[in-house]
C-alpha cells in the first residue's frame, strides 16, 4: 500500500532476555517480514527520555511492549491510544514517560507524533533471564501482528482520503 | 500533611530511579520511625543463563541485560575477556575504548543531573511531585536550556552508536582489542562533539552553582546530619592516584581519610565479601579485611561506598585542569577531605562530568585515535578472567571462570548499586529517622527520604540482576502490627 509520503514507525520495546520482556521485540522481527518496506520496524529496550530520539520526527507511532497485570489476563492484548492512556494505571517499566515525553516535546517546540498507539501484552514473567517467553504469551504475537497492520491500514486509508 | 501514628510506610517503587525498588518504613507506637529499609526485586537466573556459552558471547550478554548502563557492562566484560585470555590491547584499542566509555559517562552523568536527580535540587525538594521532574526543570532553566539538554543527549548517543554498535547492546569490543576504529574523515565532527561536550560539561557547573551553591537552604540541607555517613570509600585511580572511569587499581581509603588498601582487579575477593540480610534480595557487600558489623559507620564497620562521591574521595584529584579546578572548589567548600555528605553526590557528579568531557577533547586529539593498530590475537588458553571499571553509579566487577575452549563454567558480578547497598539502607533509614516524627507524614518528607538515595543514582535493573528500565512507585504505611494503613502511588520516569 502506498505510505504517501508519512513516516510510519512501528516499535517494539523490551528486552529478549528476560523471557516475556522480549515479546515486543519479537513482534516486530515478525512484522518486519509482512508490513510494507516504507514502514519503520524498530526493536529497541529503552525507556523514558530515551524514547525522545525514536518518536522526535514521526508521524503515527505503534509501540508494542509487555505490560504486567493479574495473572488471568496473561496473553491479552490492550490497544490504547495515548490520550486514553493514564500512567498510573498502566504497570510497564517502559511506558513510563509517554506523556511527559510528549509534554517535553510540546514545550520545547519538538516534532511529535500525531497519532501514537500503544499496544500491551500482558506478561507473566519478565522478572527471569532467558530466552524463551511463556506459551501464552508467544502466541499473542499473532494477534498483534494483525493489530498493527489494521491500524496502519487505517492510517493509511485516512490519509488517501486526505491526499487523494 | 496527613497524621498518621503507628505506621508503616512502603515506598514502592522508588521514582526516578533505574529499575524497580521499593522502600518500607516501619513506625512505632508514637509514630517515629522503628526501621526503614531499601528492597528490590530479584531478576533470576543469570548465572545460569551464562553457564555453558562462550565467554566471547558475555560482552553482549551482559549488556543485553541491563538497559541503563549497558556500555558499563560490556566494557567491565571486554576488560575481563582481555585478562582471560592474557592478552594486552593495542594502545589504540585502549584509547577507543576510553573515548566511547567517557563519552558514556557524560551522557548518564547527564541523565542523572537533569532527569533523575537533579529535580530535587534545581525545582526544589518540598516542589509539587508533579512539578519535580525534567519539566519543572525545563520550566526552572528555560526552552533553549532544554533543547540544549535534549539535543546533548542525543549526539553523545549517537556518537556511541558510529563507534560501538546500538548503544543499548554495544558491540564495540573484543578480546584483545575493538572492532572499528575511527575514520579520520569523521574526526572533526567529533572533535567539534567533544568540544561542545566540554562547554556542556561547564555549563552544568554553572546552572548548579547559580542554583544550589547560592541556596543556604539547600547547602545546609546537602551539609545535614540526616544525609550524613562516615564509611569507607572505593574507587578505580589511575597510576598517580587521580580519578579513572577505565583502568586502574581499586583503592579504598578509611572514613579518616587515609589509604586503607589498593589492589587489581584479580584481587578484589581478598577485599570485598557479601552479607545476607532476610529482608533484601540484594548481597550488601562489605570490606573483607574489617568485617561486617551491621548496618553501622565508622572505621570498625566494613560497609563501604562507590559512585562519584567515592571516586572523588578516594582519588588525590583529577587528571584533567578544569576537573581539578572544581574538585579542589568541591573539598575548600565542603571542609576538606573526605567528604562525607551523601548529597554532595550531585555536585561530584558534575566533577566528574567536567573530566569524562576533558578527557574526551584529549582522546579525540591523540593520534593513535585514527589508527588501524585495532586487535592483538588472543593465544593464551583460557581459564580464569576479571575486569573492573567504573561505572557511573560505582565500581563493576565482571569474573569469569571458563574451560579450556572458552566456555563460561561461573560468573560472579558484583555490580555498583552493591557496592553501595550497605550505605544505601543506612541512608534511607537515617533520612527516615531523622525526618518523619510524630507520624507527622508529608509527601516533601517523604521526597526527602528518597532524596537519601537517589543521590547515589542506585540502579537496581542489575543490582539483584532486576528487570531493565523503571516502574511507578508506591508508598506504603505500616503500623507497629505490620497493617498497610497508607499507600501513595507515583510514577516513575528515566
Amino acid at each position: 500500500m502506498p505510505n504517501h509520503g508519512q513516516s510510519i514507525l512501528v516499535l517494539g520495546l523490551g528486552n529478549d532476555l528476560l523471557k516475556d520482556d522480549g515479546v515486543g521485540i519479537a513482534a516486530v522481527q515478525k512484522l518486519r517480514d509482512v508490513l510494507d518496506i516504507s514502514i519503520d520496524c524498530v526493536q529497541a529496550s529503552t525507556s523514558g527520555l530515551g524514547l525522545m530520539d525514536y518518536l522526535a520526527g514521526r508521524d503515527k507511532v505503534i509501540i508494542i511492549d509487555a505490560i504486567v497485570l493479574v495473572p488471568e489476563k496473561v496473553g491479552q492484548v490492550f490497544e490504547w491510544h495515548l490520550d486514553e492512556l493514564s500512567t498510573g494505571t498502566v504497570f510497564s517499566p517502559h511506558y513510563v514517560g509517554l506523556f511527559e515525553i510528549r509534554e517535553i516535546a510540546r514545550l520545547l517546540t519538538l516534532p511529535f507524533p500525531k497519532e501514537l498507539k500503544v499496544l500491551g501484552i500482558v506478561v507473566k514473567d519478565p522478572f527471569a533471564i532467558g530466552e524463551k517467553m511463556s506459551p501464552e504469551v508467544e502466541g499473542a504475537i499473532d494477534k498483534v501482528v494483525e493489530m498493527v497492520k489494521k491500524i496502519i491500514s487505517i492510517w493509511q486509508k485516512e490519509t488517501e482520503i486526505a491526499f487523494p | 500533611m496527613t497524621k498518621v501514628t503507628k505506621k508503616k510506610i512502603a515506598i514502592d517503587p522508588v521514582t526516578r530511579l533505574e529499575g524497580h525498588g521499593k522502600i518500607d518504613i516501619f513506625l512505632d507506637e508514637k509514630g517515629g520511625v522503628e526501621h526503614a529499609y531499601f528492597r528490590i526485586p530479584e531478576l533470576r537466573g543469570f548465572e545460569v543463563f551464562s553457564i555453558g556459552r562462550p565467554a566471547e558471547d558475555m560482552p553482549q550478554i551482559t549488556s543485553r541485560i541491563c538497559g541503563v548502563c549497558p556500555t558499563a557492562h560490556h566494557m567491565a566484560s571486554i576488560k575481563a575477556l582481555d585478562d582471560l585470555y592474557k592478552i594486552e590491547p593495542s594502545v589504540p584499542a585502549k584509547k577507543i575504548r576510553e573515548l566511547v566509555y567517557n563519552t558514556f559517562m557524560l551522557e548518564d552523568h547527564a541523565l542523572h543531573v537533569y532527569i533523575l536527580g537533579g529535580p530535587d535540587f534545581i525545582v526544589g525538594p518540598n516542589a509539587p511531585p508533579e512539578m519535580r521532574n525534567f519539566l519543572g526543570v525545563i520550566q526552572k532553566v528555560g526552552k533553549d536550556v532544554g533543547k540544549k539538554i535534549i539535543s546533548m543527549r542525543r549526539r553523545l548517543r549517537e556518537f556511541i552508536t558510529h563507534i560501538g554498535g546500538k548503544v543499548i547492546h554495544p558491540v564495540l569490543g573484543l578480546p584483545g582489542g575493538v572492532a572499528k576504529g575511527i575514520a579520520l574523515e569523521d574526526l572533526p565532527r567529533f572533535q567539534e562533539l567533544a568540544r561542545d561536550g566540554l562547554d556542556f560539561a561547564l555549563f552544568t557547573l554553572r546552572v548548579f552553582k547559580d542554583i544550589i551553591l547560592k541556596n543556604k537552604d539547600y547547602m545546609d540541607l546537602i551539609t545535614s546530619d540526616v544525609y550524613t555517613h562516615k564509611t569507607y570509600y572505593m574507587g578505580l585511580v589511575d597510576e598517580n592516584n587521580k580519578v579513572n572511569f577505565y583502568d586502574g587499581q581499586v583503592r579504598v581509603i578509611d572514613p579518616y581519610g587515609s589509604e586503607f588498601a589498593k589492589f587489581t582487579v584479580q584481587k578484589y575477593l581478598d577485599y570485598i565479601a557479601e552479607h545476607v540480610e532476610p529482608w533484601s534480595y540484594i548481597k550488601f557487600c562489605y570490606l573483607k579485611p574489617v568485617g561486617w558489623n551491621g548496618f553501622t559507620e565508622g572505621a570498625e564497620s566494613g560497609i563501604y561506598s562507590v559512585a562519584p562521591l567515592a571516586r572523588l574521595n578516594t582519588a588525590n584529584g583529577m587528571a584533567t585542569p578544569e576537573a581539578q579546578k572544581t574538585y579542589e572548589e568541591f573539598y575548600s567548600t565542603l571542609g576538606g577531605k573526605p567528604v562525607h555528605y551523601t548529597l554532595a553526590n550531585h555536585w561530584a557528579r558534575i566533577v566528574e562530568m567536567i573530566y569524562a568531557a576533558e578527557r574526551m577533547n584529549e582522546l579525540i586529539h591523540d593520534v593513535d585515535i585514527t589508527s588501524q593498530d585495532l586487535r592483538v590475537i588472543p593465544k593464551e588458553t583460557p581459564t580464569v578472567g576479571m575486569g573492573v571499571v567504573e561505572a557511573p553509579r560505582g565500581t563493576l566487577f565482571h569474573h569469569y571462570e571458563t574451560d579450556e575452549n572458552g566456555i563460561i563454567r561461573k560468573t560472579n558480578l558484583i555490580v555498583a548499586t552493591q557496592n553501595n547497598s550497605g550505605r544505601i539502607a543506612m541512608s534511607v533509614e537515617k533520612a527516615a529517622k531523622g525526618l518523619i516524627h510524630n507520624g507527622e507524614i508529608s509527601e516533601g518528607l517523604l521526597n526527602m527520604v528518597e532524596m537519601a538515595f537517589r543521590a547515589y543514582d542506585p540502579c537496581n535493573a542489575c543490582a539483584t540482576h532486576c528487570l531493565v528500565g523503571s516502574m511507578p512507585f508506591r508508598i506504603a504505611i505500616y503500623d507497629h502490627k505490620r497493617n498497610v494503613v497508607r499507600e501513595i502511588t507515583r510514577v516513575g520516569e528515566n
